[in-house]
């Protein structure tokens, strides 16, 4: 019985061995890919210039519709509703859809844009709850804005369908009435759909988190703004519905404490700041020069409105609605014999505010975690099918071999670790050059990392060589966050068997 | 003098250094092949880790150079010839006016020659080497787009850079230049207006480069002659077109159009083409430049046509070209279509406006399933003049206490007048003035 135990486990050391060279393997080729992909965009995408002028100087440049979802968005909307309006684009409608917010974001926006109702007939081409009015501007600076006013859907999906019922225009943008877009965001990605010969189903773009930075449009630069002015928003608290009134526990007060050290929320920021850049800048653009990119961020993403609604638009129970629909569009044209590309741009495009806390970070990590599972059930056709091309044969299931199932892969490994450690067991001659090759390596992707976005311009980061610094001595503490973030994915996991954590939380503003 | 002792100690040395070296490269590799699977891949990992961040530091280093010598080459040509640049491109004073040699050699501080001839040759030698006649261009070429070309006179420009042997230069480029190059030149050759000679786009037509090929198209455009349309009657366009070849051939059109030139007929180029992109795009830009003497060649097209796209862009081109001899196959077909198809054909019936439509706007109103179709069919008469007010009024008294009633609410109000209305021309006409469409 010993032994076969002991066979057991010698085995599964080799398997989780192998399965990691495995891992590194798909990174570099990844990698690969991306730098491929960098050096065909090269040639077809002009400098900005050049590309504003032409898309400006033609009556036949496709409009496009930004639809922005708000739900209590009161503290910023106006704010937002300005950004979205300032983009620049030769024609460009914005939606913003009120999903029956509880606070006075319709009234402030009716104030602001000198709303009035018009009796647009609205047909419900994709699902959404009832949409009690819609409303555009008097003043004529404000007429490509519209305003939706609905029931509440309980989710963001919903009110995207919502803008999508009322959009008019062959292609729409869904973004986060939060997010602070690039300016020539548009341009890009409309350039990508403008050039394909195949038709551009969908367009992601780059993201990057706004936690930290400051955005200076006149010269694009991004620079870290002033750590303490952030310190008053790491203060506030968090109050969930019931724990309002209690005191925290010691444990809880101690973590809530440690967890909002600045230089641990700092900390926190950057690592989900390298996340983001990995995934975009080599995961991402590595996969969409295949023709194989699974996912279109929702916090910014341009779709075909045509083949949106034909494939049923944003599911509303869905924890990872922005990939289910891209990949439902992809069943659909496959289904139909239709070619069609998925596009990535790699200039940033898009800063989002992430979690500015543990607390944010874990709510966000496990609903994630909880999509991924979802997404692997419900699309369980797709998977090994040469029929959905390159994404169900390869994506899909390279998803879920690298990413689901890694998961459990890396938990059961890492405590298999620390049992062996407390019996002794360990040949730590094997354990350190298996740990001195996981942090080279993780150095060595954040220099590929570093590389791509100094030769793509991806961020125009004001200090430059101080955020490549800290992204280098991030990566060799790095490991530690990326445990963290398996056991919550985990947890994810658990509530989609469970069945949990179906209510989207509210933002911390 | 070295002594032959000195030079005889000195290889015995190296030969020591090489030998120990090469002692601790066999230990290494004993003990590297001693090791087990795991350790040896590791090791290797490792390794080529290691050398592979040296590339990459290497790689962003010389990346890095390259960046900052461009800049300081960029800076050292502006410090030497911005001033002058400005000058001739939108100084108040000599903006309306069209510079000759003379004057070009006079604010570049150029002497002047006994002959003509001279007094050229001795301009296109201020400029001598290849990156500083690149900058240069670079240079207007930014300017000008800065300036979206309202304070800039293209004359003066193009009469600079001919007198500095540019205009040569970057046909040079376009000839002997890699894919970059190529695109480079040809997008500076297409904002100044520099005519790219038949020879060099024939060539350029051919470029592996599929940037290359699409901007060659454009300058073939303009060279005039229907001759150089071939691209667009060739396979190739079939294959490779796109949403892009619209804008392009779009303006290119509309350039060619300014400057006086014959257009081609583009409903001939529809025919030639089975692809449905491809003719989706000649269609649509007949509306655009007003074809209407074409439109009679699309009737085939319409009746053997199975996809919508082109069914309605064929619909809208008619209406927009009042070719009123096509609203007999409309109304046919209105019944028996999707609703997008049907709202496509009722705005074009609206558009022709010959008053014998009313009936069958009335039938798609009565009988579509859809509410949306069945506003657009009232939006359609509303805008159908006097027989088209005249049966909507009569509608909206038949619906009254029915479910349809409220489909008239919107006519109502006052608010909602600019989205009630349909436009019944279309122009060519961008949202912007630019440097692209600025004409002279």
């Amino acid at each position: 019985m010993n032994t076969l135990w002991h066979a057991t486990w010698y085995t599964f050391s080799y398997l989780v061995f192998f399965y990691s060279m495995a891992i590194m393997a798909s990174y570099l080729v990844l990698v690969w890919l991306s730098y491929r992909e960098q050096k065909r965009k090269e040639k077809e995408v002009p400098d900005d210039e050049t590309l504003k002028y032409m898309l400006k100087s033609s009556p036949l440049t496709p409009a496009v519709s930004v639809i922005a979802p708000a739900y209590n968005e009161h503290v910023n909307i106006i704010t937002n509703a300005y950004s979205l309006l300032g983009l620049d684009y030769p024609s460009f409608e914005v939606i913003i859809v009120n999903d029956g917010s509880k606070d006075d974001t319709l009234n402030l926006l009716k104030r602001e844009f000198d709303l009035e109702e018009v009796s647009l007939s609205v047909e419900y081409k994709v699902p959404c709850t009832r949409i009690v009015a819609v409303y555009k501007s008097k003043k004529e600076r404000f007429s490509n804005l519209t305003v939706v006013d609905k029931v509440n859907g309980g989710r963001k999906a919903d009110s995207t369908n919502a803008g999508i019922n009322v959009c008019q225009t062959p292609y729409f943008v869904c973004t986060d009435a939060d997010c602070i877009i690039d300016p020539m965001a548009l341009y890009r990605m409309m350039w990508l759909v403008i050039n394909s010969h195949e038709p551009m189903i969908g367009v992601g773009a780059t993201m990057l988190m706004s936690n930290d930075c400051d955005i200076d449009w006149v010269k694009r630069q991004v620079a870290v703004t002033d750590e303490n002015k952030r310190l008053d928003d790491l203060k506030k608290k968090e109050e969930t519905a019931d724990e309002k009134g209690k005191t925290p526990s010691l444990p809880v007060r101690f973590f809530d404490w440690l967890v909002n050290l600045p230089v641990l929320w700092g900390i926190l920021a950057c690592f989900q700041q390298l996340e983001y850049l990995r995934s975009f800048l080599i995961g991402k653009l590595g996969w969409s020069g295949l023709n194989a990119l699974p996912n279109i961020s929702g916090g910014f993403g341009l779709f075909d409105t045509e083949v949106a609604i034909s494939s049923g638009g944003y599911d509303r129970t869905s924890m990872a609605e922005d990939m289910d629909m891209l990949l439902r569009m992809v069943t659909y044209m496959c289904n139909n014999d239709l070619p069609f590309r998925v596009g990535q741009v790699t200039q940033a495009c898009c800063w989002t505010k992430g979690p500015v806390s543990a607390k944010g970070l874990f709510n966000q990590r496990s609903r994630w975690g909880r999509g991924l599972f979802e997404i692997i059930v419900n699309h369980w056709e797709m998977l090994f099918r040469p029929k959905y091309g390159v994404i169900g044969a390869v994506t899909l299931p390279y998803l879920f071999v690298f990413e689901f199932l890694a998961g459990f892969i890396e938990f059961v490994g890492f405590w298999y670790s620390v049992w062996l450690f407390f019996h002794g067991a360990i040949n730590w001659n094997t354990f350190f050059y298996i740990l001195g090759m996981i942090y080279l390596f993780s150095v060595l992707m954040t220099f590929v990392l570093m590389f791509f976005d100094y030769r793509t311009k991806a961020v125009l980061w004001k200090h430059r060589g101080r955020r490549y610094v800290k992204f280098l001595l991030l990566s060799l503490v790095e490991p530690f966050y990326h445990f963290t973030i398996v056991h919550i994915t985990l947890w994810g996991y658990l509530n989609y068997l469970r069945n949990k954590g179906t209510v989207w939380k509210t933002i911390e503003r | 003098m070295i002594e032959f002792d000195q030079i005889s100690y000195f290889s015995y040395w190296i030969s020591v250094q090489a030998a120990w070296a090469l002692h601790w490269l066999r230990l290494l590799r004993a003990e590297y092949f001693g090791q087990p699977l795991v350790i040896k891949v590791a090791i290797l990992v490792i390794i080529g880790s290691v050398l592979a961040m040296s590339v990459i530091v290497a790689a962003m280093l010389w990346r890095m150079l390259g960046e900052w010598r461009q800049r300081r080459n960029l800076e050292s040509v502006r410090s030497r010839y911005g001033a002058k640049i400005d000058h001739v491109m939108s100084d108040p004073d000599v903006v309306d006016q069209n510079l000759g040699i003379d004057d070009i050699l006079e604010i570049f501080g150029i002497r002047k020659g006994k002959s003509e001839k001279e007094s050229l040759q001795h301009a296109r030698n201020l400029i001598r080497s290849k990156r500083d006649k690149r900058l240069f261009c670079q240079l207007v070429y930014e300017r000008l787009l800065a300036d979206t070309g309202e304070l800039c006179s293209l004359n003066n420009i193009r009469r600079m850079l001919e007198v500095l042997g540019l205009y040569r230069f970057l046909e040079q480029e376009l000839d002997h230049g890699n894919w970059r190059t190529k695109v480079r030149s040809l997008n500076m050759m297409s904002v100044f207006r520099l005519k790219v000679d038949a020879w060099l786009t024939n060539a350029l037509l051919l470029s592996k480069s599929q940037t290359v090929r699409r901007l060659a198209v454009h300058a073939s455009i303009m060279s005039g002659g229907d001759a150089k349309l071939d691209y667009f009657e060739s396979d190739r366009f079939d294959r490779l077109c796109c949403i892009k070849d619209e804008i392009e051939l779009g303006y290119s059109l509309q350039r060619r159009r300014s400057a006086g030139q014959k257009l081609p007929d583009l409903a001939r180029l529809a025919l030639l083409h089975d692809e449905v992109d491809a003719q989706c795009i000649f269609v649509k830009l007949m509306r655009y430049f007003g074809q209407s003497e074409h439109c009679s060649q699309l009737v085939d097209l319409f009746r053997d046509s199975k996809d919508h796209r082109l069914a309605m862009e064929i619909a809208s081109t008619w209406g927009y070209l009042k070719y009123t001899d096509g609203e007999e196959l409309l109304q046919e077909a209105l019944l028996t279509r999707s609703d997008d198809v049907q709202v496509s054909f009722m705005q074009a019936l609206t558009r022709m406006d010959t008053g014998r439509s009313v009936d069958a706007l009335a039938g798609v109103f009565a009988t579509a399933a859809s509410s949306v179709t069945s506003y657009e069919a009232l939006r359609c008469l509303y805008n159908y003049g006097q027989a088209g007010r005249r049966k909507f009024d009569e509608l909206k008294a038949a619906a009254r206490d029915t479910a349809k009633e409220v489909l008239f609410a919107p006519f109502e109000k006052a608010s909602m007048a600019p989205f009630i209305a349909m436009d019944k021309a279309l122009d060519y006409a961008p949202a912007e003035a630019t440097v692209y469409n600025v004409h002279e």
